[in-house]
């Protein structure tokens, strides 16, 4: 089994946003798998990133206020 | 705290992503004005709201920020990234709000009647949430600001560096910050976010 490459600490954020092309992405995971400290650690904040991004998700829901629809109404129409 | 609060010219930021290389720029080019206005309300009021902790305020935040953007959109150009012109003026409304001493600190100890992040999906997600969000409002502005703008609302970093004025790296620097802080906020709180296991 060949050791891991190295990873940047931008790359692992990237991992966590996950920005990584499939490739740096797979790299990112030899890497942890490799390093059990770093993991725990990547592996708590990709659980905070997941609850992140559900935050706030209701408020996305909720219907459009009258009072926002109204402002739009004053664009002039083209 | 942290840097000066100038305002940020929204035409400017919203040109730096008229290659659009993220899923801001599907606008259709000839959908009404409108419309692409509307679809953007929901973000508007999720931001603000995590923002300054005042759902009602918030709203007004909102509102303001549609009359700004109603009366200043042929300044907008089609096919630039809507959703970064709408967040600087947004956050222009606030920081104007700031300056004038009408709000102050803008972004905390607000901290009223906490605010209901309710979720759909089971007891144990909400209370989780909550916890986050808790743990969130606990952090420095500019911490709290960059989570909201890239995990939350999923914005690129660049996106994020046009809206801060600030240089990617330092986005990219100042994000690492807030999560290893926010991390910490958790752990304070007690909870179980560590990774032992499932």
């Amino acid at each position: 089994m060949k050791s891991p490459e190295r990873v940047t600490d931008d790359e692992i954020q990237e991992y966590l946003d996950d920005r990584l092309p499939p490739e740096r992405k797979r790299a990112v995971e030899d890497y942890l798998a490799a390093h059990p400290e770093r993991a725990v650690e990547v592996k708590a904040l990709m659980r905070q990133q997941q609850a992140l991004r559900k935050l706030g998700s209701d408020i996305l829901d909720e219907p459009i206020p009258d009072r926002f629809k109204e402002i739009l109404g004053r664009l002039p129409t083209k | 705290m942290g840097k000066a609060r100038g305002l940020v010219d929204e035409t400017a930021v919203a040109e730096t992503h008229k290659e659009g290389n993220s899923h801001l720029s599907g606008v259709q080019e000839d959908q009404p004005m409108g419309e692409l206005l509307a679809r953007e309300i929901p973000r508007l009021r999720r931001y603000a709201r995590l923002l300054v902790r005042d759902n009602a305020y918030a709203d007004d935040l909102v509102q303001e920020c549609l009359v700004r953007a109603v009366s200043k959109f042929h300044t907008y150009t089609r096919g630039t990234n809507l959703r970064a012109w709408l967040f600087v003026i947004l956050r222009n409304v606030l920081i104007n709000d700031y300056n004038r001493g009408q709000r102050g600190p803008v972004f905390c100890e607000i901290q009223d009647s906490h605010a209901n992040v309710a979720i759909a999906g089971g007891q144990e997600q909400h209370l989780l949430l909550e916890e986050v969000r808790d743990a969130l409002d606990s952090l420095p502005e500019d911490h709290r600001e960059i989570i909201l703008l890239v995990p939350v609302e999923g914005l690129s970093y660049e996106e994020a560096a046009a809206i801060l004025e600030l240089p990617v790296g330092t986005v990219r620097s100042r994000l690492s910050r807030a999560r290893a802080g926010l991390r910490e906020a958790l752990e304070q709180r007690g909870v179980a976010h560590g990774g032992d296991g499932t």
